[in-house]
């Protein structure tokens, strides 16, 4: 690999690694398997590149992308609230109407940011010369201090609860659905987010760019698991970002290696699948894991 | 009952649990239906610890859940403390109760720490944006694992699902005595423990009781355990209070305690019941 390819890679898993820490904190932190962020991320995309064609400062664009995805989120997690809709099926149902409202919003199945101001382009620029990496390094650290932090406070510490067992939060009289709504609108306002920004780093937007985003990040997130084994919440949050990271890295080889574009999807569960099995293996073995998170998802 | 209560203090101070004309039924198929509480009375005041008696089907879980308002009797009212839980076949609020059932980790978030669980049963401030870990709060939490006499002091920065099951027991009892909820109830609490974590774990619940001002309701079929620690014993039996003993005016044996569960009407009312 060389060195430019390298460098491509990190910045692909540092910018996939926000979906990741999204996905992660659904499954993982709220005990919620959410299916919005394959569509929450397009939205995310989809907003932000109509905004910033229209000429919108970079920053409120990508904000009102990070706002529509957190109102997505909000809805699936009232569907299943209040609807009683199971958590599969609300996600889905969210999901697959998004991608219906971002193609609306888009007008067309895709669109070119070419020479339009963007958000990395320009806090890259101002860091004297071509340095997205440093940029992407940036964005992905606060979102994970601010995660990392968030967690830690009495209102983290209830959330983690609501994932944690049914138990708990009977016995503290805690509702699950404020903790829902909140879980999930960070979550998908997070995958918005990193829509954004893929698409602002790659210079354009496609309808489908969300598809399979959610199994691409879960891969992630078992990826980094197996190596992490976290059993604290900082190397909890750090487990996807690491994963993203390293499955960005396979998928770059295995497209070198003539891997066909079309065989990507099954190399990427094939991926997962191989270190869920490492995992379950070690477990066997009497290594059993002190990780903490919903491990029932 | 509650004689050592000055009458100034009742009228100031509502009771931790009050049923008044209780009626319960299942639904079942068909026409009828299957009627488990009668009428029920019965009024618990603040700082006792009372016991609950009653055969397998008289209903007693039934009427625990009637408390915690997760079953609405079709008839009646039901209060916790100033909350009116349930009136008239309708749920008017969720009362604050705390509740010890005999799963050991009843409360407990088991990939959380000691000290997490010590937070989210301690911090009542419920949108409390501010950081959760400080020194102050660890003492307080190593003070409080310090009294279950169980080696819980040393594990608090151990996830909940590597103690051991008496050890989570008693950490949920330590816990749910720390809600100021007017009435604790405990059901079979030490069912899954040896019987000397179950001394150590009752023993507890008890003192903890007498630290705190509200009341103990304990269910158990361990007849020693409600002869010997409580000083009120309710017997559930036709739907109904079947019987009201006040065991400061005389302690029932075991013995007599199983012959007042088992008969139904026959009985002499010797015992200071006050049934009905």
């Amino acid at each position: 690999m060389t060195l430019d390819s390298l460098s491509f890679t990190v910045q692909m898993g540092l910018l996939y690694a926000i979906p990741a820490m999204a996905v992660l904190l659904a499954f993982r932190v709220v005990g919620f398997p959410d299916l919005t962020p394959d569509g929450s991320f397009t939205l995310g995309a989809g907003v932000s590149s109509i905004l910033l064609l229209q000429a919108w400062p970079e920053l409120a664009a990508t904000c009102v992308a990070v706002g529509a995805g957190t109102l997505a989120g909000i809805v699936t997690a009232l569907l299943h609230t209040r609807l009683r809709i199971s958590k599969l099926l609300s996600g889905i149902l969210v999901m697959t109407m998004l991608y219906s409202v971002s193609l609306r919003a888009m007008g067309t199945s895709n669109l070119s940011l070419r020479g339009v101001s963007t958000l990395l382009g320009s806090l890259s620029s101002r860091a004297s010369g071509p340095l997205p990496i440093a940029t992407i390094t940036l964005i992905t650290g606060i979102v994970f201090l601010g995660l990392w932090t968030f967690l830690k406070t009495g209102v983290g510490l209830r959330l983690r609860a609501v994932g944690d067992s049914e138990s708990v939060t009977e016995h503290r009289g805690l509702r699950r659905e404020p903790f829902y709504i909140l879980g999930l609108g960070a979550t998908n306002g997070l995958a918005a987010l990193g829509g954004a920004l893929v698409a602002q780093y790659q210079g354009f937007v496609d309808v489908s760019m969300g598809t399979g985003l959610v199994i691409i990040c879960l891969a992630a997130v078992i990826i980094g698991e197996t190596i992490v084994r976290p059993d604290r919440v900082g190397l909890l949050m750090a487990a996807p970002v690491l994963g993203m990271i390293i499955y960005q890295g396979v998928i770059a080889v295995a497209l070198r290696m003539n891997l066909a574009a079309a065989d990507l999807k099954v190399a990427t569960a094939a991926l997962a699948l191989l270190f869920v099995a490492i995992d379950r293996l070690r477990v066997q073995k009497g290594a059993a894991g002190r990780q903490i998170g919903n491990r029932n998802i | 009952m509650a004689t050592e209560t000055s009458s100034v203090d009742k009228a100031r101070q509502p009771a931790a649990l009050r049923l008044e004309d209780v009626h319960f039924a299942y639904p079942a198929a068909g026409e009828s239906s299957h009627d488990v509480m009668l009428g029920l009375d019965v009024q618990i005041d603040y700082g006792k610890i009372v016991g609950l008696v009653g055969r397998n089907g008289s209903g007693k879980s039934t009427l625990l859940d009637i408390i915690r308002g997760k079953l609405v009797p079709q008839r009646g009212q039901v209060r916790v403390g100033k909350t009116l839980v349930s009136a008239d076949s309708r749920l008017v609020n969720l009362p604050q109760v705390g509740v010890i059932s005999q799963r050991p980790d009843a409360g407990l978030a088991p990939t959380m720490t000691v000290y997490e669980n010590y937070v989210l049963a301690t911090d009542h401030e419920r949108s409390s944006l501010r950081w959760a870990y400080s020194s102050q709060r660890a003492r307080g939490c190593r003070d409080l694992l310090a009294k279950a006499n169980m080696d819980l002091e040393v594990k608090h920065n151990e996830q909940v699902r590597f103690l051991s099951g008496g050890q989570q027991q008693a950490l949920s009892i330590l816990l749910a005595l720390q809600s100021s909820a007017p009435i604790l109830l405990m059901d079979e609490p030490t069912a899954a423990l040896d019987p000397f974590a179950a001394e150590r774990v009752l023993d507890l619940a008890i003192s903890e009781t007498d630290s705190r001002k509200g009341s103990l309701l304990l269910v158990s079929h361990r007849i020693r355990d409600i002869v010997e620690r409580c000083s009120r014993i309710l017997v559930l039996r036709g739907g109904k209070i079947g019987e009201d003993i006040d065991t400061a005016a005389r302690t029932p044996t075991e013995q007599d305690l199983l012959g007042i569960m088992a008969n139904s009407t026959s009985h002499p009312r010797t015992l200071g019941g006050t049934a009905q």
